[in-house]
């Protein structure tokens, strides 16, 4: 157990937790988000519902992924991507001055931050554009670790070393 | 002897490099398989009505809706302020008498051209039924306190190709 594993399994849950939560409060709201994707004016209106499902779905998988830590690397590679996606909407939407009220983007760290008086959540702004930079590239360090950290993929590994030790002892 | 020793040394990272690429690319398409499979599942689920709130869904919700021939009465009556989501060029081109312009992209400097009174029967419109501004308007008005808003979103080309009457300044 070294300090870089316990610190790259940290960091790979909060990513999870942030994206699990997101996406499952978008789900239990779904016309909101619905809503506040039209919004945003990017997509033709016939695009905005699968686009929405699809963005809903990536959330809980990866988000779920990352936290038991199967298919970890992988998931955290299309973390990055999401969050790098995220922040070029919200520029894309900042440059076109566009009166969105709700930014359909909060997440549990975004509330955090609201607590600690950053005032983050709500209306597009640069701060959430800057927020989501960050996650992306931490997702990025998750990926590009050498330790892979603690989670299910290891649990398994190590207990399919173990039953070959016992093996070859035999 | 000592050349070999390093070739098969770099032999071997060489392997556990592609080795290590190509498990990441395993579990990067598996991760997307259960994505699509996790859209493919809401989309069946929103089919059959079991998505809260999610069938109709908001941008054509009807109540917030005002279509023909009730558009052309509120207009006729005077009953309601028209708000022309336009730009103010296509405005002045043409626009349902006696609208009043708030461009979707400059609603907080034109905001002062709305009636004070948020009780006001506002009703927004755009160029036609494939634009979202109108849709966008009445939701940041409702957001601003008017508590009477709804939207006509067929649009300015089908009022006029109802034959009804346009103003141009």
């Amino acid at each position: 157990m070294t300090p870089l594993s316990l610190l790259i399994t940290g960091i790979r849950i909060i990513l999870g937790f942030i994206l699990l939560l997101s996406g499952v409060a978008k789900l239990t709201d779904i016309s909101a988000f619905l809503t506040n994707v039209n919004a945003y004016q990017i997509l033709p209106i016939g695009l905005v519902k699968p686009m929405s499902f699809l963005l809903v779905s990536a959330e809980i998988t990866i988000g779920s992924a990352l936290c038991i830590g199967y298919f970890s690397r992988g998931a955290a590679i299309l973390s990055a991507f999401l969050f790098f996606i995220f922040a070029v909407v919200l520029v894309n939407v900042l440059w076109r001055d566009l009166p969105i009220a709700d930014c359909g983007c909060s997440n549990f760290l975004f509330s955090f931050l609201d607590v600690l008086g950053l005032s983050i959540s709500g209306i597009p702004n640069w701060k959430m554009v800057f927020a989501d930079v960050v996650l992306s590239v931490t997702s990025i360090g998750v990926v590009c670790s050498s330790q892979q950290g603690y989670g299910l993929e290891s649990l398994i590994r190590n207990l399919q070393d173990r039953k070959d030790n016992i093996t070859d002892c035999w | 002897m000592q050349t070999n020793q390093k070739a098969s040394q770099r032999n071997s990272h060489n392997n556990s490099e592609h080795r290590v690429a190509k498990q990441i690319l395993k579990e990067l398409l598996t991760v997307c398989i259960w994505i699509v499979v996790g859209a493919l599942t809401l989309w069946g689920a929103d089919g059959f009505g079991l998505l809260y709130s999610s069938s109709p869904s908001i941008p054509y919700n009807v109540s917030s809706q005002v279509d023909f021939p009730g558009v052309y009465q509120i207009w006729q009556s005077n009953d309601a302020v028209f708000v022309d989501t336009r730009s103010s060029a296509s405005f002045r081109q043409g626009h349902i008498p006696g609208a009043i312009n708030v461009p979707i992209n400059r609603v907080v400097q034109y905001l002062d051209r709305l009636p004070t009174d948020k009780e006001t029967r506002l009703i927004t419109y755009c160029g036609s039924i494939a634009c979202p501004n109108a849709f966008q308007l009445m939701n940041v008005l409702l957001g601003k306190g008017y508590v009477n808003v709804r939207f006509f979103p067929r649009g300015l080309r089908d009022w006029h190709a109802m034959g009804y009457p346009i103003e141009t300044e």
